[in-house]
């Protein structure tokens, strides 16, 4: 088990040659864990295996997932499971988890976190996926709260009192990603610290921090002046001041917890997304 | 949530505005077609770069092309993998129908290629065994070797040279394509490699690959070069040339590690 201290970054294959070239191997490195995005070693028996076989050796590692779909209107992909709950045995993570959102159908692959009205109907319906799926592992799992760009109407209850209803019924954990909270109470002009305030601070098991970007897109096809203006989940960038200080709020309201910080785009060199995550640690370590 | 994720799937994958968007609660300022919008080219850009990731050398050959050769293919080839490296399992057969292969015609050889090293990369690493260097030259002639997973993919179309070409950094240097066969990849001990074969090593490696021994192997390949350089001026020049260059090649296959095993002729 992490600490409740403990910082992460995400293994990315473009820091592979440095963490490796170090004499002895991963020799500055100052993180507690390593995340892996599931998807990138389940598939293959090549490098990014060897890779993590000798980071393994050094280092807990936490498996985070983009494909367990567990929101999706079709059956649960058994053959993606078992895959897992292989890969979970022999790698033993310190923690699985995924995001609370569908992904696509098992015939059509959207490669993309995606929403869906929160009701209890939905509710329902999650649970007992959750549930088949947690005891397929033999584990329980942490659910992310994604970023989204629209919203249901049909929607019977916010993201936080869905998320905390189905942490306690089901019971699996919450990761709570800050960023993503900062993205859609922005885009959605919701309250960040109700958000915070209505999780069952016992379910949360890690924070993730990253970088959004301000987007705007074309609104019309008729008249491409008029744009429309959001932010956009990119883990692209440095984590933002208003992430940092929502971040602090989230250690008031539920405490210290492992952090991670994301970088998955335009990836900079291991010392400075290093340094980002050491930041947190920091921050969360400030009487 | 079946109907709405039907509609969403099909809306976002084919490009196709449905006024189901505007019916949404969009993020910021957008509208419905703004959401729309943003979700289709967020797939578009998270296909693409996968194909890109996969097809490198390619991507470079067509740089604007490439584009719009990812948008033609990934509305003809949903993703049915939770992995997206599986996505560009088919460009291969999917270029050899395409107008782009009419153009550059080495393009459905490169694509195989690409492919190849994609799938040796994720393959793993072999085991290697000693290869019994103690025998006599003589006794060494009459083995048969295993080699690592490989593959030959014979080409007429300077495969390896287009490959270099499209994976090379320093863009202005000079590729040589002259008397090129094919290219020879494996994954050996030391990562995936990608050899170019000219005809006489070609030969070489598909009669070792068949369970030949060196001399049979070389035997074949005297005929062989008997046959074709009957109106040269200097056969003996040739042989000689072909065969030197055959002692490189097999040595270069014993230290990059493509043979690791040998058998003693039964």
């Amino acid at each position: 088990m992490l600490a409740s201290r403990a910082v992460g970054v995400g293994l990315r294959k473009e820091h592979y040659t440095h963490l490796l070239s170090q004499s002895p191997v991963f020799d500055t490195v100052q993180v507690d864990w390593f995340e892996i995005l599931t998807e990138n070693y389940l598939f293959t028996q090549g490098r990014p295996r060897r890779v993590l076989e000798t980071l393994r050796e050094r280092f807990p590692i936490t498996c985070h997932g983009v494909s367990l779909n567990v929101a999706s209107a079709q059956p649960l992909d058994v053959d993606y499971l078992q895959a897992l709950k292989t890969f979970v045995d022999d790698y033993q993570p310190e923690m699985v988890s995924d995001h609370l959102c569908w992904t696509g159908w098992p015939s059509h692959h959207m490669h993309n976190l995606l929403p869906f009205p929160y009701t209890l109907k939905t509710l329902a319906y999650l649970r007992e996926r959750i549930e088949k799926i947690q005891t397929l592992l033999q584990r329980p799992i942490a659910l992310e709260n994604l970023s989204a760009y629209f919203a249901f109407p049909e929607s019977e209850m916010t993201e936080s009192a869905f998320l905390a209803e189905l942490a306690k019924t089901s019971g699996c954990f919450i990761l709570l990603d800050v960023n993503n909270l900062y993205v859609n109470s922005t885009n959605f002009n919701t309250d960040p610290v109700a958000y915070l305030e209505d999780l069952p601070v016992d379910k949360v098991v890690q924070y993730h921090l990253a970088g959004y970007h301000s987007q705007t897109q074309d609104n019309h096809a008729s008249n491409p002046q008029r744009k429309g203006s959001f932010l956009f989940d990119t883990h692209s960038a440095p984590v933002f001041p208003g992430v940092w200080a929502l971040y602090n709020k989230a250690l008031e309201i539920i405490g210290p917890r492992p952090i991670l910080v994301e970088w998955d785009d335009q990836v900079p060199d291991f010392e400075r997304l290093q340094a980002e995550a050491l930041q947190a640690k920091e921050r969360m370590c400030r009487p | 949530m079946k109907d709405f994720q039907d509609q969403f799937l099909k809306a976002v994958h084919s490009g196709q505005f449905n006024p189901w968007f505007d019916t949404l609660l969009p993020a910021g300022t957008l509208d419905g077609m703004g959401v729309f919008r943003t979700y289709h080219m967020d797939y578009s850009i998270r296909l693409s770069h996968a194909l890109a990731s996969s097809y490198p050398a390619i991507a470079k050959h067509l740089q604007h092309d490439f584009a719009l050769l990812c948008q033609e293919y990934i509305l003809a080839h949903p993703s049915h993998h939770s992995d997206l490296g599986q996505l560009g399992q088919g460009l291969e057969a999917f270029l050899r129908g395409h107008a782009l292969a009419r153009q550059y015609p080495f393009l459905p050889d490169l694509a195989t290629l690409e492919w190849c090293i994609e799938r040796f990369f994720h393959a793993p690493t072999p085991v290697t065994a000693e290869i019994n260097l103690t025998l006599a030259p003589e006794a060494f002639l009459r083995l048969r070797f295993h080699f690592v997973t490989h593959q030959i993919l014979p080409s007429d179309h300077g495969l390896y040279s287009r490959w270099q070409q499209g994976v090379r950094v320093d863009e202005d240097a000079a590729v040589a394509s002259g008397g090129e066969a094919g290219v020879l990849v494996g994954k050996t001990p030391q990562g995936v490699q990608v050899l170019p074969l000219n005809a006489s090593r070609l030969l070489l490696m598909q009669a070792l690959g068949q369970g030949q021994s060196l001399e049979e192997a070389l035997d074949r390949l005297l005929q062989q070069l008997d046959d074709e350089s009957l109106i040269s001026q200097a056969i003996s020049e040739t042989i000689a040339g072909a065969m030197a260059d055959i002692q490189a090649f097999f040595l270069q296959l014993r230290q990059q590690g493509f043979l690791v095993a040998v058998k003693k002729d039964p």
